[in-house]
């Protein structure tokens, strides 16, 4: 049994680890593995049972020194694949790049870490 | 620099466009010289330049971006009506095009960073335009606008430009596929649009995004919708988009929040003649270039009001622009109708045409020959075989090839005007270096030639046009003494004139002196003292080599260089030149090319074994050389004498002539000669292969070709052949006497 900091109870019983941590570029040279990856992660979700809540995935973005539209879409199409399995993908620890990219496109995280999506915001 | 290919390819095209875009401005700063207050022209200057600077700064060309961003703000002055175009500023903007030329050209040959070379020269010019960017005014000297020379059109000027107050524009961006992959990444053009101004709003439109399966990682499915609050004018946003635009979806249009504001100016700009198209485009809330494609997809149908409703509807109906705009300025078309002709769309052509790559362009053009030769060797076996349904097969087939070829070869030709206009810069810089005052007039730039040809005709062409000015033209002191306007006039002019382009260079200015010709002539032992000279080969003396009469030798020319590389360079070219020139009115040198290097029509002859193809367009008719006739050296052609070349002897071919041989009557600048041949094959189209370089000092032969039957074939070169015969007798007659 482990916390995690939103308090919330996770089984780590025989689970994947649904951490996954991104180095380097994020971007169109390696956008075909990354993809792998992220899906590798999204599907290491255990399948929802009717008791427990589904965990969230961490992705770990502090050593992310570039990240471009391809990166960008890889990222939205990762939140999208874990909401509809009921999860969510946190992007902890942005690096500046990360960031940078996200506001320029006016994309935030909420308190956790999610994507907040489909939400016009005004500067 | 380590650039991969993909990369390269990217930077090639915006090599191409960045040459094309420093043309622009070379061209608008030539033509402000003349018409300072065309306002459409310091626009389009202003646009190239702009536009120039944004896809540099999107390649990192840091050193590109930052010297067209200085001239940018010149012009931008010039724009706002702080600044007057006067011939001082011109001055100091031209050699920056030319700077920013080569700085293209450096990146083009792969430098992505400036030489110290090209800092200093940067430096130079930019310490040159800091007059005219005087941020304060009164405090250079920047010519500032005084309130007497308010021309009105300045004045009333593009009110976008004036307008201070930043303008909301909604921006619609839909990116092609394989814009990711083609190095065009999306958050690098809102990056560059942000500098433009503020992204006010950005959604992401996440819709197409599609299954994990089918998501190619390296494909495009984003969208993006945004507000950007700018002062830039339409023109500037939608430049942004120019690498990115074939593929993708862009629209750009004004926000809610301005329509008062453009409806207004549309309104205004409708009242004061304009149509609709352009009254939108004045205003700001359409681009050029989204006028030309919504005009050019709706034809040339109903003028007036119908037509221009029917516009209005279309543009409404892509979204380029609301229709309040539109409904605010039709009202006001209706009656003040078309007073003013409207000018010609700048970017017309931009849907019409596209762009190809000379290579593919090359292979198309190759293949083309090669089927042109398969057809040829398919009809001689149709021949052979005599089948009527097989002959009238390939009939067929031949006149489709014959279609194909023509509308290939028509790929090839662009018109000639593109080389001409270079030269107005040229006539501009060197008639300021001499002090004299000429005028280039071109006419006849829509004459098509191969593009091979434009690209080689350019050297000679200068060659002759400086040739011109440095003698040809008299100083104006000179010419004030003569009932000539102080104003010389040089003219470039093209026409096709039988399978061949002409053109034509044609100057006022003093005329050749034939007599002094010849004296220097005789004094160099060129020609002999009694020789008698017809005018033709008198003028050609100035293509010897080393040949000069003039005095002094001037940077430019004048040390007798220069002129004989003409002649070469065109007839390299497969062509000739010719001299006119009345003494104290003018000269016109006459260039005189083929229409196309790589197929001619040809007529095929043979003598003994071998096989020779003449130009068709050389030849004017056959006649029989009647049998027993004398081995003289002519024959007599209707009462005239007729200089016979025997190509048997000519080429040494082996063998007995036949009891009856031909004459094949060709005729080169006004000269004829009879070629005997053995046999005469008839007309035969055919692929020119140039000789190779171990071939090409040989005279007389200007190509090869494959016959259908796989032979090979050589193409007579039939100037150099009836000249050198000419030559060739006239020393014999002088050895005689």
């Amino acid at each position: 049994m482990t916390a995690t900091g939103t308090g919330r109870t996770r089984r780590t019983v025989a689970a994947p680890p649904l951490l996954l941590a991104l180095e380097g570029e994020l971007d169109i040279q390696v956008a075909a593995e990354r993809k792998s990856a992220l899906m590798a992660l999204v599907d290491s979700l255990p399948v929802p049972t009717a008791d427990g809540p589904v965990p969230d995935l961490t992705l770990n973005l502090r050593q992310v020194t570039e990240l471009d539209t391809a990166g960008l879409q890889l990222l939205l199409l990762g939140s999208r694949e874990a909401a509809r399995r009921g999860a969510r993908l946190l992007l902890v620890d942005p690096s500046p790049a990360v960031t940078g990219a996200l506001a320029l496109v006016h994309l935030e995280l909420d308190a956790a870490g999610a994507l907040v999506t489909d939400a016009e915001t005004s500067r | 620099m380590g650039l991969d290919e993909d990369m390269a390819g990217v930077l090639a095209t915006f090599v191409t466009e960045a040459v094309e875009l420093v043309e622009d401005m070379e061209q608008g700063l030539l033509l402000l010289e003349s018409d300072p207050a065309s306002v459409e022209t310091i626009h389009a200057v202003f646009r190239a330049v702009h536009t120039l600077k944004g896809s540099s700064g999107m390649f990192g060309l840091d050193h590109l971006g930052g010297f067209a961003h200085v001239v940018e703000s010149v012009l931008d002055r010039v724009r706002a009506g702080e600044l007057d175009v006067t011939p001082e500023l011109v001055s100091a903007l031209l050699p920056c095009s030319d700077h920013l030329a080569a700085v293209v050209a450096g990146v083009q040959a792969g430098r992505l960073e400036a030489t110290a070379a090209e800092v200093a020269d940067g430096q130079v010019l930019l310490t040159h335009l800091e007059p005219f960017l005087a941020e304060v005014p009164g405090t250079g000297t920047a010519p500032v606008r005084s309130a007497g020379d308010n021309d009105p059109t300045v004045a009333a000027g593009d009110p976008v430009a004036t307008d201070p107050v930043p303008v909301r524009w909604d921006v619609s961006v839909r990116f092609g596929p394989d814009c990711l992959r083609n190095g065009m990444d999306l958050l690098a053009f809102l990056h560059y649009l942000a500098t433009l101004g503020s992204l006010a709003q950005v959604r992401l439109d996440t819709s197409v995004l599609p299954e994990v399966d089918e998501m190619d990682p390296e494909s495009c499915y984003l969208g993006v919708d945004l507000v950007l609050e700018t002062c830039a004018d339409k023109d500037s946003i939608d430049a942004v988009f120019d690498f990115v635009r074939e593929d993708s979806t862009i629209a750009i249009r004004a926000g809610r929040g301005q329509l008062d504001d453009l409806a207004e100016r549309a309104r205004a700009a409708t009242a004061t003649g304009h149509d609709l198209g352009d009254a939108l485009v004045l205003s700001g809330a359409l681009t050029a270039r989204e006028l030309a494609a919504a005009r050019l997809d709706l034809g040339t149908s109903a003028p007036g009001a119908d037509g221009e409703s029917a516009l209005g509807d279309l543009l409404v109906s892509r979204g380029l622009v609301l229709p309040e705009v539109v409904h605010g300025c039709l009202r006001r078309v209706g009656p003040a109708e078309p007073v003013v002709a409207t000018a010609p769309v700048v970017g017309a052509h931009d849907g019409q045409s596209i762009r190809v790559d000379a290579v593919r362009l090359d292979k198309l053009i190759d293949l083309v020959g090669e089927l042109v030769i398969a057809q040829a060797s398919a009809g001689l076996r149709a021949t052979a075989v005599g089948d009527v349904h097989l002959l009238e097969a390939h009939s067929e087939v031949m006149r489709l090839v014959e279609g194909v070829r023509e509308s290939a070869l028509s790929l090839r030709m662009v018109p000639i005007g593109t080389t001409f206009r270079r030269f107005e810069r040229v006539v501009r810089d060197v008639g300021a270096d001499l002090g004299k005052d000429v005028r280039l007039v071109l006419s006849g730039g829509d004459a098509e030639v191969d593009k091979a040809l434009v690209d080689r005709i350019g050297d000679p062409l200068m060659h002759l046009v400086r040739n011109s000015l440095d003698h040809a033209f008299e100083d104006p002191a000179e010419r004030g003494r003569t009932d000539k306007p102080s104003c010389g006039t040089l003219r470039l002019h093209a026409f096709h004139d039988s399978g061949n382009v002409v053109i034509e260079v044609i100057d006022d200015g003093r005329g050749l002196d034939r007599e002094r010709l010849i004296a220097k002539a005789v004094e160099r032992g060129l020609v002999e003292p009694d020789a008698v000279l017809t005018d033709q080969e008198a003028y050609g003396l100035i293509f010897e080599p080393g040949f000069s009469t003039a005095e002094s030798v001037s940077n430019l020319s004048g040390r007798g260089v220069g002129m004989d590389v003409v002649r070469r360079n065109v007839a390299a070219l497969r062509g000739t030149v010719e001299i006119e020139s009345i003494l104290g009115r003018g000269t016109t040198v006459r260039i005189r090319l083929p229409l196309t290097l790589a197929i001619i029509d040809g007529f095929l002859v043979g003598v003994g074994d071998s096989a020779f193809v003449l130009p068709l367009e050389r030849v004017t008719e056959c006649v029989e050389l009647r049998t027993g006739a004398s081995p003289r050296q002519c024959m007599e052609l209707r009462g005239a004498v007729l200089p016979l070349i025997r190509l048997r002897d000519l080429f040494a071919i082996p063998g007995q002539a036949p009891g009856r041989q031909n004459v094949v009557v060709v005729e080169h600048a006004g000269q004829r000669a009879g070629l005997v041949v053995d046999v005469l094959l008839g007309e035969f189209q055919t692929v020119i292969k140039p000789l190779g370089l171990l071939f090409s000092h040989l005279q007389g032969i200007s190509g090869s070709t494959i016959l259908g039957n796989g032979d090979a074939a050589l193409i007579l070169d039939v100037g150099a052949l009836v000249t050198r015969h000419a030559e060739q007798e006239r020393s014999r007659q002088l050895g005689a006497a």
